[in-house]
C-alpha cells in the first residue's frame, strides 16, 4: 500500500522519557483531492552529538530520518495506495518530533500543519502547489518547550483557527535523569521526575500572524505535564471549550466563557481526577456523545494499575465518573493506554472506543525474552451496546492483538467507503493503517461541515435526524487521541435505514442552519450560508 | 524493525479449576517453579532474599517426600519476595502452589487473591478472596478488597452488602463508609451518599478521597456552595484515605531497595524529619552509588541540618559524576554562597548555564547571586532570561521587578508588576511588590493609595508576617493614615525584633509614620521578603 514508515525513538542508553513518549500523525486532505493523506511525525537522536548509528535500536540503513508526508492516490487511481511525496512537499521537519495538528489557519482553502517537537516547533503553510513553507518565525507560533498534542481551535469567534499547544514538561539533556526499578534496575522516569510546563494559546490575527495570550487567558499560571486535549462546546453555551489530559497531575477544563475568556474548573466539573480524588497518568483523550444523549462526554486513558476513564457529561458540562458502569475499567488495568478514539467502527450509530497501548516502564517477561525494549502490549477495542455500555471485543480483532509499542491513534475514512479507519502509530515501530471491513449492510452519511472559502468550519456541530430514531450528535474536530490530527469530516452510522436524513448544523459563529433529504451512502458538503432556515444565536 | 509477537501484557490467566483440583499429596500437579531473575544485575539484599527463598523451594522439592505444610510455606514466603519486588506473575504461581499444598491457610489465600487483583483477574479474585473469607469471616480487608472488586465491576449490590460487613465488623473502617458512599453515588442517591460519606469525613477529616466525592454529592443535590468549599479542600496535597492491610503491609516491608530507602527518605524529608531522611538517603545510596537524584536529596537533607561540609562533599562527588547536572550545581552553588563563597558559587553557576543553557532554574539562581552583591544590571539580564525560559516562574518575574526597583527604574517596575501580576494573580510576592511600588514609589505620577491598599490587603490574607504588616503600613501611610500605618509597623517591629538578619529599616519607617511622613523608598537595598510572623497587627478603617 505504500505506508513505509518505521519510527525511530532515538533510544540512546541514557533513559530520556522522551524515547518512549512519541510519536503522532495525521491523516487530512492536504491536496484537496477528497481523500485522506497521511502525515508522521519521526525522531531522532536527542543529543545532537550522537548520530542515528550509535542508538541502540538504529534505524534500517537508508531511513530518511524526518517526518514524512504521503499522498493518498485514492482519488486518482481508484484504489487504496499511498506515495512518499516528502521531498516535494519541501517540509523538512527533522525536529526531535511529537505530534501533529492540522488546519486552515489562514483561510486560504488549503490545510496547513503545526508540528510539535521536543525543542521548536513548526508551522507549515501549505502553498497549494503540493509544497510547504516554514512559516514559524513569521507567524510568531514557535514554541521551544516539549511540546505534544496540539489543537486548531476558533475559541474566540473569529472566523480564524487559533492554535492551543500542550506542553509536557522540562526535560533538557542537562537535567536528564534515570530511575529504577523494584529490583534497582535502571528505568525511564516518570513526569514527576521533572517540572511540568505551561500550555500556550496562540491567537490567530488573521493575518498569517499569531499573539501569545497564555498570560492572559490564565495558562501562565497553571503548569501542567499536558500530554492530550480535546476541543467540545462540553456546557453548550456556543464557545468551543478545551480540555487538557495531564500525566500524574489534575486534568484541566478551560470553559469558554466568551470574550476570550477561559476559566480552569477541571476540579468542580468532576473532570479532572478520578473518583478517588486522585490525579491520573491521563495520555489521550477524545470527546463524544458516547450514551447518545446529545452532549459530548469524555473518555481518556491512563497507566498500568490504572483504569481508563468515561466522563459522562450531564449537558451541562457537569462530569460524573460512569467508568465501571460502562464496563470499561477491568479491562484497562493490565494495559497502559495511550491513543484513544471513538469511533462508529459497526455504522450503528453508537461510538465505539479504540485504545492503542504500549507500556512506559519495564515488562518483566519481555526483557527475559531479550526484548531490547520491553514494552509492547496489545491495543483494545470496545464497542458500545447502546447508552454508553460496553463490551470488550478485543479478541474478536485479530489486528488488535499484534503487540506494539502504540501511541498516537487517528481516525479516518481513508478509502472513504463510508466506514472509519485507524492510523496507529508505534514507537520504534511501523505505522500501521488498519482498514475498517464492517460489513456491507450498515448504511451511513458522511457531511464536509466548511465555510464559504471551503475551510472545514472545526468545531462545528452537527445533528441528524430521521424518522422513528433518535439524533445522532457528532462535531467536526481534528484534534483528540494523542499527538495526532483526524478526519474532521462527520460519519454517521445509519444502522439498516435508507432512508433519507435531514441535518442542523449549529456553526462556530452561531448560526444554526438546516438541510433535509439528504440521501445516504455518500458525503454531502454542507457551506456555511447555504442552509435553510439560517439565523443567528 | 522489531518481529511482532503476540504478548499479553503481564497477565497469566491461572484457571480456578487448577487450584481446586489440586491436591496436596503430589507435587508434579504443582505449577512450575517460577525461574530466578538474573541475580548478577540485582543489588545484594534484594539478590540474596530471592536466591535464598528460591533455593529452599527448590531443595524441598529436589528431596521429593516433603511434607505439603512445609512445602506450602516454602512456596508462599517465596511468592512474597516475589510479590515485594512487583514479579506479580512469578508471586501469583508461588501462592497458586501454597494454596495447592495448604488450603487452610488464610495467608496465602488472601495474597493470591490480592496477587489476581494487581494482575487484572477480577473474577478470579473475588473467587480466591471468598476462600479466603470463608476461612477468616469478617475480615475487614478481605471484605473490602471483594467489594472493591464489585464496585469496579459495577456489581453495586454485592459491593454494598460487603461494604456494610466491613462497617459491622469494623465500625471506625472509613473505606467502608467511603465504598458505601460510593455506591450511592454510583446509583445517583446523593443524599445516601452524603450520609455515608460524612461519616467517613467524621472519621478521618482529611482524606482527600472523601472530600472530594462529598463534594460531588452536594453539586448532585445543587448545593454548589458546600461543593465548592469540599472541592476546595481536596486539593493536592492528596491524603489517601488510612486502611490498614497487615498482610500486604508485611510483604511490603520486605522490600530492601534502594527504591524503598528513598521513597521512605522523601517521607521523612516531607514531615520535616531530616535526620531520619539522611540516614534512609544514605542507605539508597550505599545500595546504589549512582543515582544522583539521591545523592543530591541526601545533601538537600544535610543542609538543612546545617551539615554543610558534608553536604559539599557530596554535591562535590555529584559533579564529578555527573558535570552537566545542572541542578546538582545550582544547589552546590547555594551551598557555597551561604557559606561566603560567592566566586566559586558564580563559577558554578556560569558552568551550569554552559551546561544547561535552556534551564530558568540556573538562570535564577544566577539572578539571585548577583542581585545579592549588588551587580543588578547583571542581575536583571539573568532574571529576563529566566523568565523567558520559564515564564510561569513567579521567582523570576519577582526578580526582575525587585532588581528594577533596586536600580530605581521605578516606572519600567510598575509596568513590569503589573504585567506579571495579570500573569500570575495568586503570586503573593508579586502582589507585594506592586503594592509597595503603588505605595511607596518617589514619583506621584506613579503611586495609587487605595489600590496600593487593596493589593496588600489581598496579598496578607491569612498570611500575618513582617514583610506582609509593613506592605501594608506603607500603604496606610500613603493615604495619610499615620496611626494606622504606625499600627502596623509597631506589629512588623515586635514579629522583627528577635529575627536574625538585618532589619534596620523596619523602626526607621515606624519613626517615619510617627512623624506622619508617608515612606518613599519602596525596598531597601538587601531587604529580602521575610516569613516571619507577627503577632496581631494593626486594623484598618
Amino acid at each position: 500500500m505504500g505506508l513505509d514508515f518505521v519510527h525511530f525513538n532515538g533510544m540512546s542508553g541514557e533513559y530520556y522519557l522522551s524515547e518512549i513518549m512519541g510519536a503522532g500523525g495525521a491523516l487530512f486532505d492536504y491536496d484537496g483531492d477528497g481523500d485522506l493523506d497521511v502525515y508522521l511525525v519521526q525522531g531522532r537522536m536527542l543529543d545532537p552529538e550522537k548520530t542515528a548509528s550509535e542508538a541502540l535500536l538504529p534505524p534500517p540503513v537508508g531511513t530518511p530520518l524526518s517526518d514524512r508526508l504521503f499522498r493518498n492516490d485514492l482519488q486518482d487511481h481508484h484504489e487504496l495506495r499511498f506515495r512518499d511525496v516528502t521531498e516535494v512537499s519541501r517540509i523538512e521537519a527533522d525536529g526531535y518530533g511529537m505530534g501533529v495538528a492540522a488546519g486552515d489557519y489562514d483561510d486560504d482553502g488549503r490545510i496547513d500543519l503545526y508540528v510539535t517537537n521536543l525543542g521548536a516547533n513548526q508551522l507549515w503553510h501549505n502553498d497549494g502547489d503540493g509544497g510547504f513553507t516554514d512559516v514559524t518565525r513569521v507567524s510568531r507560533t514557535d514554541d521551544p518547550r516539549w511540546s505534544t498534542s496540539a489543537a486548531f481551535v476558533d475559541f474566540d469567534h473569529d472566523g480564524s483557527l487559533d492554535l492551543y499547544v500542550t506542553n509536557y514538561v522540562d526535560l533538557r539533556i542537562a537535567n536528564n535523569k534515570v530511575c529504577a526499578t523494584e529490583h534497582d534496575q535502571p528505568e525511564y522516569c516518570g513526569p514527576l521526575s521533572y517540572r511540568p510546563q505551561t500550555d500556550r494559546l496562540f491567537r490567530n490575527l488573521g493575518d498569517g500572524t499569531f499573539a501569545d495570550v497564555s498570560s492572559d487567558v490564565g495558562l501562565i499560571a497553571a503548569p501542567g505535564p499536558g500530554l492530550g486535549v480535546v476541543t467540545a462546546d462540553f456546557d453548550d453555551n456556543g464557545w468551543i471549550d478545551i480540555y487538557v489530559a495531564n500525566d500524574q497531575a489534575p486534568n484541566k477544563l478551560w470553559m469558554n466563557q466568551g470574550e476570550g475568556v477561559l476559566l480552569e474548573e477541571g476540579l468542580p466539573r468532576g473532570s479532572a481526577v478520578d473518583a478517588q480524588g486522585r490525579a491520573q497518568a491521563s495520555m489521550g483523550v477524545d470527546a463524544g456523545d458516547i450514551d447518545g444523549d446529545g452532549d459530548e462526554d469524555l473518555f481518556m486513558t491512563h497507566l498500568l494499575m490504572e483504569v481508563n476513564t468515561l466522563y459522562e457529561n450531564d449537558g451541562r458540562g457537569l462530569f460524573t465518573d460512569r467508568t465501571a458502569a460502562a464496563g470499561l475499567g477491568p479491562p484497562s488495568i493490565g494495559a497502559t493506554g495511550f491513543g484513544a478514539a471513538l469511533l462508529d467502527v459497526e455504522g450503528n450509530g453508537w461510538l465505539d472506543l479504540i485504545v492503542v497501548n504500549g507500556a512506559v516502564r519495564t515488562i518483566r517477561s519481555l526483557r527475559s525474552a531479550g526484548d531490547p525494549l520491553p514494552l509492547e502490549q496489545p491495543n483494545q477495542l470496545f464497542l458500545n451496546r447502546g447508552r454508553g455500555r460496553f463490551e470488550d471485543a478485543s479478541a474478536q480483532e485479530p489486528t488488535l492483538a499484534l503487540a506494539h509499542i502504540s501511541r498516537g491513534a487517528a481516525v479516518g475514512d481513508v478509502d472513504n467507503d463510508g466506514d472509519t479507519d485507524v492510523l496507529v502509530c508505534n514507537n520504534s515501530g511501523p505505522v500501521q493503517l488498519l482498514l475498517n471491513q464492517t460489513d456491507g449492510h450498515s448504511n451511513w452519511l458522511g457531511v464536509r461541515l466548511v465555510g464559504s472559502s471551503g475551510r472545514t468550519l472545526l468545531g462545528a456541530r452537527a445533528t441528524l435526524s430521521r424518522e422513528d430514531h433518535a439524533p445522532l450528535v457528532r462535531r467536526a474536530h481534528g484534534a483528540a487521541s494523542y499527538l495526532v490530527s483526524n478526519d474532521p469530516r462527520v460519519l454517521f452510522g445509519l444502522g439498516r435505514s435508507e432512508a433519507e436524513a435531514a441535518v442542523e448544523v449549529m456553526w462556530p459563529s452561531g448560526r444554526r442552519e438546516y438541510w433535509p433529504g439528504l440521501a445516504p451512502g455518500r458525503y454531502h458538503t454542507l457551506v456555511e450560508g447555504e442552509g435553510a432556515g439560517s439565523k443567528g444565536r | 524493525m522489531k518481529s511482532q509477537r503476540r504478548v499479553i501484557g503481564s497477565r497469566l490467566m491461572v484457571p480456578l479449576f487448577v487450584t481446586t483440583a489440586l491436591c496436596a499429596c503430589s507435587q508434579s500437579a504443582l505449577l512450575p517453579l517460577p525461574p530466578l531473575p538474573d541475580l548478577e544485575s540485582l543489588n545484594s539484599v534484594p539478590r540474596e532474599q530471592l536466591r535464598q527463598r528460591h533455593a529452599a523451594v527448590a531443595a524441598l522439592l529436589r528431596t521429593g517426600a516433603t511434607e505439603p505444610e512445609q512445602l506450602g510455606y516454602a512456596f508462599g514466603q517465596l511468592g512474597e519476595i516475589f510479590h515485594a519486588y512487583m514479579d506479580v506473575t512469578s508471586a501469583q504461581t508461588c501462592y497458586v502452589n501454597a494454596n495447592a499444598l495448604q488450603p487452610d491457610v488464610f495467608r496465602w489465600a488472601y495474597l493470591l487473591g490480592q496477587a489476581e487483583r494487581t494482575l487484572g483477574n477480577h473474577d478470579a479474585a473475588t473467587s480466591v478472596f471468598e476462600r479466603a473469607l470463608a476461612l477468616r469471616p469478617d475480615d475487614v480487608p478481605t471484605l473490602v478488597w471483594l467489594a472493591e472488586i464489585d464496585l469496579e465491576q459495577h456489581r453495586l449490590t454485592s459491593a454494598r452488602r460487603r461494604f456494610h460487613q466491613a462497617r459491622a465488623a469494623d465500625p471506625g473502617c472509613v473505606k467502608a463508609y467511603f465504598g458505601l458512599g460510593l455506591v450511592a453515588l454510583e446509583e445517583d442517591d446523593y443524599a445516601r451518599g452524603i450520609g455515608h460519606l460524612e461519616k467517613a469525613l467524621a472519621a478521618q477529616p482529611e482524606a482527600s478521597p472523601v472530600l472530594y466525592n462529598l463534594a460531588l454529592a452536594y453539586r448532585g443535590l445543587r448545593d454548589m456552595e458546600r461543593a465548592a468549599t469540599l472541592f476546595e479542600q481536596s486539593k493536592e496535597p492528596h491524603t489517601p484515605i488510612s486502611f490498614e492491610d497487615p498482610l500486604l503491609g508485611e510483604v511490603g516491608n520486605l522490600r530492601e531497595s534502594a527504591n524503598v530507602y528513598v521513597r521512605r527518605g522523601m517521607m521523612a524529608a516531607d514531615r520535616g524529619h531530616f535526620t531520619a531522611a539522611t540516614q534512609e538517603f544514605g542507605r539508597a545510596l550505599a545500595a546504589n552509588p549512582e543515582r544522583m537524584a539521591t545523592r543530591y536529596n541526601f545533601a538537600s537533607a544535610l543542609l538543612k541540618l546545617g551539615r554543610r561540609r558534608e553536604a559539599l562533599g557530596q554535591l562535590q562527588e555529584l559533579i564529578e559524576q555527573v558535570p552537566r547536572y545542572s541542578r546538582g550545581r545550582v544547589l552546590l552553588a547555594k551551598a557555597l554562597a551561604d557559606d561566603g563563597d560567592d566566586a566559586r558559587a558564580e563559577e558554578h553557576l556560569r558552568r551550569a548555564a554552559e551546561f544547561d543553557p535552556d534551564s530558568g532554574h540556573v538562570h535564577l539562581a544566577l539572578g539571585n547571586l548577583l542581585r545579592n552583591n549588588g551587580r543588578f544590571e547583571e542581575a536583571l539580564a539573568s532574571y529576563r532570561r529566566a523568565q523567558q525560559l520559564d515564564p510561569g516562574a513567579g521567582a523570576a518575574r519577582f526578580g526582575v521587578s525587585i532588581t528594577l526597583v533596586q536600580l530605581s527604574r521605578y516606572e519600567e517596575a510598575l509596568t513590569t508588576t503589573e504585567g506579571s501580576v495579570r500573569a500570575l494573580p495568586d503570586n503573593r510576592e508579586l502582589k507585594t511588590v506592586l503594592a509597595r511600588l503603588l505605595a511607596a514609589a518617589p514619583m506621584d505620577s506613579l503611586r495609587d493609595g487605595m489600590r496600593a491598599l487593596r493589593l496588600a490587603t489581598a496579598a496578607a490574607a491569612g498570611h500575618h508576617t513582617v514583610t506582609l504588616a509593613e506592605t501594608r503600613a506603607m500603604a496606610l501611610a500613603e493615604l495619610g493614615r499615620f496611626d494606622e500605618a504606625a499600627g502596623w509597623q509597631q506589629a512588623a517591629l515586635e514579629g522583627a525584633r528577635n529575627a536574625e538578619g538585618v532589619f534596620e529599616w523596619v523602626p526607621r519607617r515606624l519613626s517615619l509614620y510617627k512623624q506622619e511622613i508617608a515612606c518613599r523608598r519602596p525596598w531597601e537595598p538587601g531587604e529580602r521578603i521575610s516569613s516571619l510572623r507577627i503577632e496581631g497587627g494593626g486594623s484598618d478603617r
